[in-house]
């Protein structure tokens, strides 16, 4: 009875944790209250804290519970991010969702969106420079796009085993939008220039909508071969919404596809950060290289729009040059709120926008051209 | 409880929305029933959820005592689900049973995304009423 009894309790949690399993729980109910009480990406840091939480229990290895386990529930959820399933249906619900108008009104600040791609391959040579393998910088340069799906996408091809660390920064930086870049928009602008107002964008056709997201595709394709599954699905969401004659098929992949698999993705991403495996001193160095990846991001886009304004009529906001990191609509929102505290009565949101948009095509075309250059 | 259009047609704050914006917002609302003495929102909680009016009595308030009464269908409380820092500034109490609109911040930042034109207008609206009412929070009154 004694040794039944000291056989159960050596096989519970409480024996089994390690101080690595205890911190990740930690880490899971940090990301969970962020989320919370803090309302940071809700949607996305709930199931990846909670996610956590699930890969920490420390459990009895061969039992087929854990994630790296083959045939657990676990592992074929991870199935999905291992093999980039989850991404690409990710990007159809958000073209389904998304709204190009701003973006086709003025094509203008698509540069900013293109400019703010520069944290990606900064970050990429940073990362080179600190001895990473170019794979790993690579993967850690995408963390710059601030776009989740796009950092597992071009991870799980690249450098499958730093998916955790990855996917964690990237999705905490983006949540961590508002906190992050303020203070360097701030820094980069003049009190003149934040007060700087913009011509309301023109009406875009129907027509216009409707081609677009056609065009759009198989011009960003034939450029980056390697965003075709993020693009693909992308455009294709588009279309469904655009063409109003598949308006049940959008509404399908505006909620419960994108819901279904950001439940899917991110409970998997988070159980994936198992204490022994996540915490490294090479996830140290990704989080530090991501935020630096973030944080030129959004200097590159602030600055290349104070470039843009020395050879424009009409000038524009240097401030919207920050939403070309993609985090849609988070940094747009940011945007105004920076916006709105010089002038309470001038609106950005709309014009952020456009930039915001292009970054999120920015960022997968920069992960296909680094897969195209990487991935072989 | 689903809302009809024809009850976002008759709210000042969507009277010049086109008739498939008003759609758009119908669906983002949610109908909800509130009871005597139900707070609706608590100053320096995480603003989640705007609310809008449509009938009974509620007052918000504000630190150092300051408060407000809200009795009119379509007056909102709760905007600071819409703007930074995203905590109500304000206790909103239910005076007696009524009803009111909700419209969660998340979903306001879908629409953000699926129509930027509509969330411009709703955010232009938001302003109005919180520059009406930022005497109550600073005391300038």
């Amino acid at each position: 009875m004694v040794n039944l009894l000291i056989e159960f309790l050596s096989n519970t949690g409480f024996a089994l944790a390690g101080y690595q399993n205890i911190i990740m729980i930690l880490v899971g109910i940090v990301l969970i209250y962020l989320g919370v009480a803090k309302g940071y990406e809700p949607f996305l840091l709930i199931p990846i804290g909670f996610g956590v939480l699930m890969g920490n229990i420390p459990v009895i290895r061969d039992f087929g519970l854990g994630i790296y386990e083959k045939g657990s529930f676990l592992n074929y959820m991870y199935y999905g991010v291992m093999h980039d399933i989850y991404p690409p249906l990710i990007f159809l619900g958000v073209g389904a969702l998304t709204d190009f108008s701003a973006m086709l009104a003025r094509p203008s600040l698509m540069l900013l969106g293109a400019a703010a791609q520069v944290g990606i391959f900064s970050t990429f040579l940073g990362a080179l420079a600190l001895g990473f393998a170019p794979n790993e910088a690579a993967s850690i340069g995408i963390i710059g796009g601030a776009d989740g799906p796009t950092a597992i996408f071009l991870t799980a091809v690249l450098a499958p085993h730093l998916i955790g660390p990855i996917a964690i920064a990237a999705y905490s930086y983006m949540a961590l939008v508002p906190v992050i870049q303020p203070p360097i928009m701030r820094l980069l602008t003049s009190r003149k220039e934040r007060l700087i107002r913009m011509e309301d964008p023109r009406e875009v056709s129907k027509k216009e909508k409707m081609i677009f997201p056609i065009i759009g595709f198989l011009l960003c394709c034939f450029i980056a071969p390697g965003a075709l599954p993020l693009l693909g699905m992308l455009f294709f969401g588009n279309l469904l919404k655009e063409s109003i004659v598949a308006e049940r098929l959008a509404r399908a992949a505006r909620t419960s596809i994108i819901d279904s698999v950001t439940i899917l993705l991110g409970v998997a991403v988070g159980a994936s950060t198992q204490g022994d495996i996540f915490l490294t001193s090479k996830s140290i160095g990704i989080f530090i290289l991501g935020a630096s990846a973030f944080a030129v991001a959004t200097a590159s886009g602030v600055l290349f729009a104070k470039f843009m304004n020395l050879f424009m009529r009409q000038k524009i906001n240097p401030l919207i040059g920050a939403a070309g990191v993609s985090a849609v609509p988070n940094s747009a929102r940011v945007v105004q709120i920076v916006g709105q505290k010089e002038d309470p009565t001038n609106f950005l949101l709309m014009h952020a926008m456009a930039p915001n948009i292009s970054g999120v095509i920015g960022s997968a075309i920069a992960a296909g051209i680094l897969w195209s250059f990487l991935g072989g | 409880m689903t809302v009809d259009i024809s009850l976002i047609e008759s709210l000042d704050i969507f009277a010049d929305l086109k008739p498939a914006e008003m759609e758009q917002i119908a669906s983002l609302m949610h109908k909800t029933r509130v009871t005597e003495g139900e707070v609706i929102a608590r100053r320096g909680n995480s603003a989640h959820t705007c609310f809008i009016v449509l009938s009974g009595n509620f007052m918000i308030s504000f630190n150092k005592g300051r408060a407000i009464t809200l009795h009119n269908k379509g007056d909102v409380m709760g905007c600071s689900a819409f703007v930074a820092p995203f905590n109500y500034t304000g206790t909103a109490t239910a005076l007696t049973n009524g009803e009111v609109l909700s419209m969660p911040g998340q979903d306001f930042l879908s629409l953000i995304k699926s129509d930027p034109a509509l969330s411009d207008k709703i955010m232009k609206k938001i302003n109005e009423i919180i520059s009406d009412r930022s005497p109550f929070l600073t005391g300038d009154i």
